[in-house]
Formats: structure tokens, C-alpha cells, sequence
């Protein structure tokens, strides 16, 4: 595997104090920062509430991080052309997230990149709102 | 239950049999065991057969006057059965925004979702508890732990209502925690003593083609959203209408004399997706956000 953590990217997106409809709070992720990271696959969990992605991801020194990546639930992403197939052990895919404030290996998927290139969700560019 | 189909003026117009079937079921002993054995068995003597002959004759003079008052089958003046979305959310539009978004789903969409305006003690501890979701802390409502969100969050969406409509009742499913609403059309009234749960008690009438829905005995702990309480005296008031080919239009009117200073008033667009069926969501398959009734996480993942 290649490096896989490629940019921390700050946004400064910012989150309105509306009645949103969440399963949970999203306090815990860093909703102003996304992350680029490239991975193998070793899970994909296509369940409710979330669906989730386990990937193993390399460091700069070859080290080898487990990261936990939680995505929308069945009843979203359905709609949106994911199926329980759409990610496999094995693949490797390239993903945005916002990752958790504590620093623990996870985060909130934003957009992914398959290995036949297809992509699903927010673009892997940075957002630069000002721009 | 006994239901036909009837095409009128281009679109479906539903008949109850209901009465015909009630007035069977009148008649009929509720097990066979009730009716005396000696009744079913023996033959009837000469004077009953005369009654009966008499009795008949009554009857079917009776029933050749009921034919012109009959009473009037019950009927629904519209079809909204099968699958609404909220209106271009992205459910409906099924762009990719729902990704994009997760755990904001449809925020940037949801049309005429106002807040409700909070007072005395239901403010500022929602005020305290946005503080300090802003600082980082996370707060969740119940709907972390797979408790369905009820009335009047019902609304809120974010993924597929079902509506199955009859003469008599209404029932809407949400995707989300697989809630059913159930909506009485046949005149029943709230019963004061029933248990509170999270979607009420609905009854409802029809004025012309819009749905009147009158919904009580809401639990005190189903909650307004984003952490948002509200008292036992919470009441809800709902008008649904269509507004096009395959549009509803649902005016919620939400009081509470304790937690609101001023009715709640909002509105939801839904769209019929035809061709789109239900999801399962079995909130408990692998919930891994998992807090206690005190919103902190029993996971571990983002608690610090």
C-alpha cells in the first residue's frame, strides 16, 4: 500500500443549530476538517442505522492503522445507487471524510472512490467556500 | 375487509363494504359453541315454521323499503396510497447529496422546516445543550439509542413514508424506526385514559378533499428535535391536502401551553415516488452510536 493519508483539509464548514434529522449527534467528528485517506478494504458493513467501512490503512513508515469509517444508512444510500456490493474486502478505495475530534482512527464518510474510478457522494477536491 | 375499486373522474375512489359485512356479523353468534345444540339439530315444530314464514315475509318487505335507505357506504374522497418522500430532499431528488451529507441528510432541502419557538425552562436547557454540542460535546436525543422519534418528528423524514388509505382509517409508515401512524376516520374520540405513546392517538375527518387530523395522548418524552422537550400537554393539529398529481401538502400546527411560547407551525412537501419500495431498518442491527436515556455514548466513539 501506498501513503495513504494524503491532506488534512480545513473548510470551515459550519453546522446550523436547526431541528436536524440525525440518528445521532455528529458532535464528535470535526465537521470543519476533511481528510483524504487511501485504504484497503477489510469490512463493509451494509446495516442500519449506519453502514460502515473498515479499512486498513499505511502510514508514512509502512505502519498499518485500522480506521473506522461510518456512512449513511441502507435507507439513504440505496437511493443514491449503493448496493451491499458496491464495496468489497480487498478494494482498494480512496475516501473524503470528516474524521473524529479525538482522535481516534474514524470518521464520517463524504465521498469515495472505487477501484473501477467510479465515485459516489462529495467530491474528493477541497472545498473552498470562499472561492 | 371487503373493498372495491372504482374508477371515477381518472382516478381511484375506494366503496366500504363494512356495513353489509356488520350486519352479517350481527346476526352471526360469535362461536357456534353459543348457539344450543338442540336449536341446530332438531327440526322446528309446525308453529314455529309459521312464524318463521311470517317473519320472513316482514323481513323482505323490510329489506325492499331498507334498499331505498340504505345508509350511505362509507367512501375517500382521494388516493394517496403508496410511497411519499419529502419533496426535494434527497430522497427525492437521489442526487448523491444524502452522502454528502450524512447525519445532515436533506438539511439543506427540508422545505419550510421552521423551529419551534421554546420558552421558561424548555429554552434554556435546549439553549444549554446547543452550547454545548457547539463546544464539542456530543448530545443526543433518544433517537440514538433506536427510539422512535413520534410526534410531531414523524414529519421530519428524512427517508420514504408509505400511506395505505381506506374509508375508515389511515395508516402512514416511516422508514425511520419503522413507525406506523394510524389515522381513525370512523368517528372515534380520544380516550382520556389511554397510555401517551410516541405518535399519539390520531383521529381525523375528511372536509371536502382535505384530511383533518386531531392527535393526543403524544408521550412526554418524544421530544421537538435537536434535543428540543416538550410538556404532557403537547397537542398537534394536521391538515393534509394535495396540491398537484403527486403532491401533499401537511400543515402541522403544534401546541404545548408549558414548553412553546406560541403555536408551532410548519409544513411538508411530499412527493409520490412511484416505482419505490420500503427499506427494512432494524435501528438495533448495528447501532454503534449507542447512548444511554442520559445521551452519553456507551460506545466510546466520540465521547471525549
Amino acid at each position: 500500500m501506498r501513503q495513504s493519508l494524503i491532506g488534512l483539509l480545513v473548510t470551515g464548514l459550519l453546522l446550523p443549530a436547526s431541528l436536524v434529522t440525525a440518528h445521532h449527534s455528529f458532535a464528535m467528528f470535526d465537521n470543519n476538517k476533511e481528510i483524504i485517506i487511501k485504504g484497503t478494504v477489510t469490512d463493509f458493513q451494509w446495516t442500519n442505522p449506519h453502514t460502515w467501512i473498515e479499512l486498513i490503512v499505511a502510514g508514512e513508515h509502512g505502519q498499518q492503522t485500522h480506521w473506522s469509517i461510518e456512512a449513511g444508512s441502507v435507507a439513504g444510500l440505496s437511493r443514491e445507487g449503493w448496493t451491499r456490493r458496491t464495496i468489497k474486502p480487498g478494494d482498494n478505495i480512496t475516501l473524503v471524510a470528516h474524521p473524529l475530534r479525538d482522535g481516534t482512527p474514524g470518521g464520517s464518510l463524504m465521498g469515495v472512490t472505487l477501484p473501477d474510478g467510479k465515485h459516489l457522494g462529495a467530491s474528493l477536491e477541497p472545498k473552498t467556500p470562499n472561492k | 375487509m371487503n373493498v372495491g375499486a372504482v374508477l371515477m373522474a381518472g382516478e381511484f375512489r375506494f366503496t366500504f363494504k363494512a356495513v353489509d359485512r356488520v350486519r352479517a356479523d350481527e346476526n352471526r353468534p360469535a362461536r357456534m359453541n353459543d348457539v344450543p345444540l338442540s336449536i341446530r339439530t332438531s327440526k322446528p315444530s309446525w308453529k314455529i315454521r309459521v312464524i318463521a314464514f311470517c317473519l320472513a315475509g316482514i323481513a323482505f318487505a323490510g329489506g325492499v323499503s331498507a334498499t331505498t335507505k340504505a345508509p350511505k357506504e362509507p367512501t375517500t374522497p382521494t388516493n394517496w396510497n403508496g410511497i411519499w418522500v419529502i419533496a426535494d430532499s434527497f430522497m427525492d431528488k437521489q442526487d448523491g447529496t444524502f452522502l454528502a451529507t450524512p447525519g445532515r441528510a436533506g438539511e439543506d432541502d427540508e422545505p419550510a422546516m421552521s423551529d419551534p419557538t421554546l420558552k421558561d425552562e424548555y429554552l434554556t436547557k435546549h439553549q444549554a445543550l446547543l452550547k454545548a454540542e457547539e463546544a464539542g460535546t456530543r448530545i443526543d436525543d433518544t433517537g440514538a439509542a433506536c427510539v422512535p422519534q413520534g410526534m410531531p418528528r414523524f414529519w421530519h423524514g428524512p427517508y420514504a413514508f408509505e400511506i395505505t388509505q381506506t374509508p375508515l382509517q389511515i395508516n402512514i409508515y416511516q422508514e425511520w424506526n419503522e413507525q406506523t401512524r394510524r389515522i381513525y376516520l370512523d368517528g372515534r374520540k380520544h380516550n382520556p385514559d389511554a397510555d401517551p405513546t410516541f405518535n399519539g392517538h390520531s383521529v381525523g375527518h375528511w372536509q371536502g378533499r382535505e384530511l383533518l387530523i386531531d392527535t393526543g395522548l403524544i408521550r412526554e418524552d418524544s421530544g421537538l428535535g435537536a434535543g428540543a422537550t416538550h410538556s404532557d400537554q403537547i397537542h398537534i393539529t394536521e391538515k393534509i391536502k394535495q396540491v398537484g398529481a403527486n403532491l401533499l401538502l401537511v400543515q402541522m400546527i403544534v401546541t404545548d401551553p408549558k414548553a412553546l411560547a406560541e403555536p408551532w407551525v410548519s409544513e411538508y412537501r411530499l412527493r409520490r415516488k412511484s416505482g419505490m419500495e420500503i427499506e427494512e431498518y432494524v435501528c438495533t442491527e448495528n447501532n454503534r452510536n449507542i447512548t444511554n436515556t442520559n445521551a452519553v455514548s456507551q460506545s466510546g466513539i466520540g465521547s471525549k
